[in-house]
């Protein structure tokens, strides 16, 4: 039996910590944002961070010499704003110059030089350190440290993104704490897991699995965060993510999965929802080759009218309202909403079931046995689709082997784990692959990764020699109007040759409790505008209150 | 006794060894290398490999890397998280005990739970009562774990907002007094304990119950009744004492269910321990996690078995060996 006073113990430590205290208005030093991410970042010393989480939990704790604008435009330096730079000139067409901020600091008092970024550039690139932005600063011949507060930047060719290949993948690190570490260890040193940057938070507590915390850096040399902590949490199921945004305890999420959660956070009165543009797009990449030998040509994907007649035959648009509503949209190729081609006037493949019925016959695919499938020398029009068990994924393939039966082509669903997906995608033992890339604001780099032949991410074997010759053209070209005609054309061609169906271009929701003030998220990172949120001084809940000790 | 002991201890370590070394060997049998899995897709050239595998002992013959990885199993080194980037034991340190809180708390409720309305049901036999019980117990025990974890998640964290939704702690957890941070631990653990000690307590309950049963019939207990003992002294000690044997037995057996029922709980209220940890592992393809994951998780199986027999022998002198 339980003794009077230990129940009361009980019921007396659980009134405490309920927090039944009502929140006062917030002073100085208060402000607790509660993140719910989905995953746990792989780094969070920024040259180690692979992980979109770790990319952009590392904008919290570092800085790059500019940051590139909302509008995440690559030309020259437009809309890049000055962080760890105060400012820069373009010396030649293959130089830039930097001027360091001389207030900038490490979070341990030390200043920001121009030693730091040269290390950080030799950091980068070292081949033992393997970042994964390594590839993305190949241009880069070399950085060199002029004195103290000067540092150039030497290209091995001129090119319309230099200036944001200089600052974009590379966060400066210290090279007074980091130098003495031998590279191979860095990864798992105690500097890499308790980092020291110079950004606008410090680094206060990482318990894996469970949360990671950050504190403001009130001597941040741009201004003092508006929000005192930041707590992230990994939250894995989503029905749990959902009900902790619901009941308040969280703040902030990147990633409310599905419509019906999307209609559920807005219509919660302590919620915003709001829509971002993001970097994927979602595909349904033809095999060019055999799925089972991957030498041979397939037997039929690569004829150019059964690949339109497929697209064709699938309403896009449709098949993105029931899935997705509003936060869908139907791109015409290879293009995300942040990619700066998404609004190019290239024309998408209409949806006209009839005309794909059309090209099929004339492809001579003719229903002869009366099944309901096409055939072809003995041969039933019929592919697997390797997809993953994500909901969207399935819902879509679903949807998609209606439509296509009504064309007469039948499709087999193969749905796998993430990992085993990817094995057999990257070995191309698929006849159709449903797949999705996040491609970086450097639209080149993005679509001739993954279109162009021989490209890393073309899992598809894709290969238009006129296509790559358009990517070959822009590379080359450097004024902007006549570069801009030579994307429309190789858009055009891609799109055209429906190498893929383009199924979906989505944007992400993000929910924010609605006592933030100030709130503006750029769509590649949520955290890098973060200091300059702020809070509701007359909204403040009981966790904004409690300081840091 | 000691010998009994001596020879137990010894075959528990002879399964834990067979399946350390089941696993070692099977999951370098699956595909992949951990250097490029480290590296995900980039394309990372030969000669770095080589270096990362001189230094994660990755170059050396299986027999060899096996031979070391006893070595450094008997000193506690699990290894090298590659998606966390430190040592395994550290992971472990941090998942074990959060794993270890909640399962005891759970255990602790479906026993306590389960021998108190077992022991009701067991001597009310037959009446209304034991029927609403019975009936109770089986919902529970034929309710999905997980789907009573969102339910008590709903009602009493979102709906009433008595209880937090989610994670161990609260996120100001560290900021806070002693004595609140005591509290808030309690707070977080109401939940997930309840929903993983009540699928616990339906077992527990309804073993007990055929137990008190079974001792009910017994000839002993109709001749205490019969020369006027009194009736709290009937059931604590002559119905309780003689029925908890069975009980003791599920208690062995309960604790590799908690751990592995802990996997899905740990999963619905985002509680940071083992289980957790070991599902990230996997879709990581994190080896050396998922390797101690295993290892412990065999540990835990033979010692909650060895724990098993022996409470089994200490409460009942008949199954003693001599």
């Amino acid at each position: 039996m339980l003794k009077r006073s230990t129940v009361f113990f009980l019921i007396s430590i659980l009134v405490a910590a309920t927090g039944c205290d009502s929140a006062s208005t917030c002073t100085t030093d208060c402000g607790t944002m509660v993140v719910n991410l989905n995953s746990e970042p792989d780094a969070i010393l920024p040259v180690f961070a692979q992980s979109s989480t770790g990319r952009t939990l590392s904008a919290l704790l570092f800085l790059s010499l500019a940051e590139i604008g909302l509008d995440l435009g690559v030309v020259a330096d437009e809309g890049f704003e000055p962080r760890l730079a105060r400012s820069w000139s373009f010396v030649d067409s293959l130089t830039i110059q930097f001027d360091l901020d001389s207030r900038a600091r490490w979070h341990d008092g030390a200043p920001v030089t121009a030693k730091d970024v040269e290390f950080t550039f030799d950091l980068y690139r070292d081949t033992l350190v393997n970042s994964s932005f390594r590839e993305d600063i190949a241009q880069i011949e070399s950085v060199t440290a002029l004195n103290d507060s000067t540092v150039t930047f030497r290209f091995k060719e001129a090119y319309v993104e230099q200036f944001y290949d200089a600052v974009y993948h590379m966060k400066i690190h210290p090279a007074h704490l980091l130098d003495t570490v031998p590279r191979l260890e860095m990864a798992s040193h105690a500097l890499a897991l308790n980092p020291i940057g110079a950004g606008p938070y410090k680094f206060v507590n990482w318990e894996p699995g469970a949360a990671i915390e950050f504190e403001a850096n009130d001597d941040f040399f741009l201004g003092k965060p508006g929000i005192h902590r930041v707590v992230v949490q990994v939250v894995a199921d989503p029905n749990t993510l959902m009900t902790r945004l619901r009941a308040g305890e969280t703040d902030f999420t990147d990633f409310v999965p599905g419509r019906d959660n999307v209609e559920l956070l807005a219509d919660t009165e302590h919620l915003s929802v709001r829509a971002i543009p993001s970097a994927a797009y979602l595909f349904l990449g033809f095999n060019f080759r055999s799925a089972t030998t991957n030498a041979e040509p397939h037997p039929f994907l690569t004829d150019p009218r059964i690949r339109r007649a497929i697209t064709l035959a699938i309403d896009r648009q449709s098949m993105v309202e029931a899935t997705m509503g509003a936060m869908g949209a139907v791109p015409y190729g290879p293009v995300s909403r942040t990619n700066m081609w998404w609004n190019a006037p290239v024309q998408a493949i209409p949806y006209d079931i009839d005309e794909s019925k059309e090209l099929l016959d004339e492809a001579g695919w003719i229903d002869s046995d009366g099944d309901g499938i096409r055939e072809k020398d003995g041969m039933p029009l019929e592919f697997e689709i390797l997809s993953t068990t994500s909901g969207l994924r399935h819902q879509m393939s679903v949807i998609m082997e209606s439509q296509l039966r009504e064309a007469g082509v039948a499709i087999r669903i193969q749905e796998l784990e993430m990992g085993a997906w990817q094995d057999r995608a990257q070995n191309g033992r698929f006849d159709a692959v449903f797949g999705g890339w996040l491609q970086s604001p450097k639209a080149l780099g993005a679509i001739s990764g993954a279109w162009g032949t021989g490209g890393p991410q073309n899992w598809q074997n894709y290969s238009n020699a006129e296509f790559d010759a358009l990517l070959d053209a822009i590379a080359d070209e450097r004024d902007p109007g006549k570069n801009r005609e030579l994307w429309i054309e190789a858009l055009t061609t891609i799109t055209n040759d429906a190498p893929a169906v383009w199924l979906i271009a989505p944007a992400q929701a993000v929910a924010i409790h609605s006592r933030f003030e100030n709130v503006s998220i750029r769509p590649d990172s949520w955290a890098a505008t973060l200091w300059q949120w702020g809070i509701d001084p007359k909204a403040t809940l009981p966790r904004d209150m409690i300081t840091t000790n | 006794m000691a010998i009994f002991l001596l020879r137990r201890l010894g075959h528990s370590a002879l399964v834990i060894l067979a399946v350390t070394t089941l696993t070692f060997f099977l999951i370098r049998l699956a595909p992949g290398d951990p250097v490029r899995a480290r590296f995900g897709e980039e394309r990372v050239s030969p000669e770095v490999v080589e270096r990362y595998k001189q230094m994660w002992g990755l170059d050396r013959s299986l027999p060899v890397q096996y031979g070391r990885y006893l070595k450094n199993l008997a000193g506690l080194n699990f290894g090298h998280s590659f998606s966390l980037q430190r040592p395994v034991s550290t992971v472990i340190a941090t998942a074990l005990p959060n794993t270890l809180l909640l399962a005891t708390a759970a255990l602790f409720l479906s026993f306590t739970i389960g021998i108190g309305f077992g022991t009701f049901q067991g001597i009310s036999r037959g009446s209304k009562a034991d029927t609403i019980g019975s009936l109770a117990s089986l919902t529970i025990f034929s309710t999905p774990i997980f789907w009573l974890g969102i339910m008590l998640l709903l009602v009493f964290g979102q709906e009433l907002g008595w209880f937090p939704i989610g994670s161990a702690v609260s996120p100001v957890h560290r900021s806070l007094p002693w004595i609140q941070k005591i509290a808030d631990r309690i707070h977080h653990l109401v939940l997930p304990a309840t929903a993983l000690g009540l699928s616990g307590a339906a077992v527990v309950m309804r073993f007990h119950r055929a137990e008190v049963t079974e001792v009910m019939e017994r000839t002993f207990l109709r001749t205490a009744i019969a020369k006027g003992i009194a009736p709290r002294r009937v059931v604590f000690v002559h119905i309780l004492r003689n029925s908890l044997v069975g009980a003791i037995t599920i208690f062995g057996l309960s604790l590799p269910v908690m751990f592995s029922g802990a996997v899905l709980v740990e999963q619905v209220f985002s509680w940071p321990g083992m289980g957790q940890a070991a599902y990230q592992a996997v879709l990581r393809r994190d080896y050396d996690v998922v390797t101690a994951m295993t290892i412990l998780g065999a540990a835990m199986v033979t010692l909650g078995n060895l724990l098993a027999d022996l409470l089994h022998q200490w409460a009942d002198p008949r199954t003693r060996s001599t």
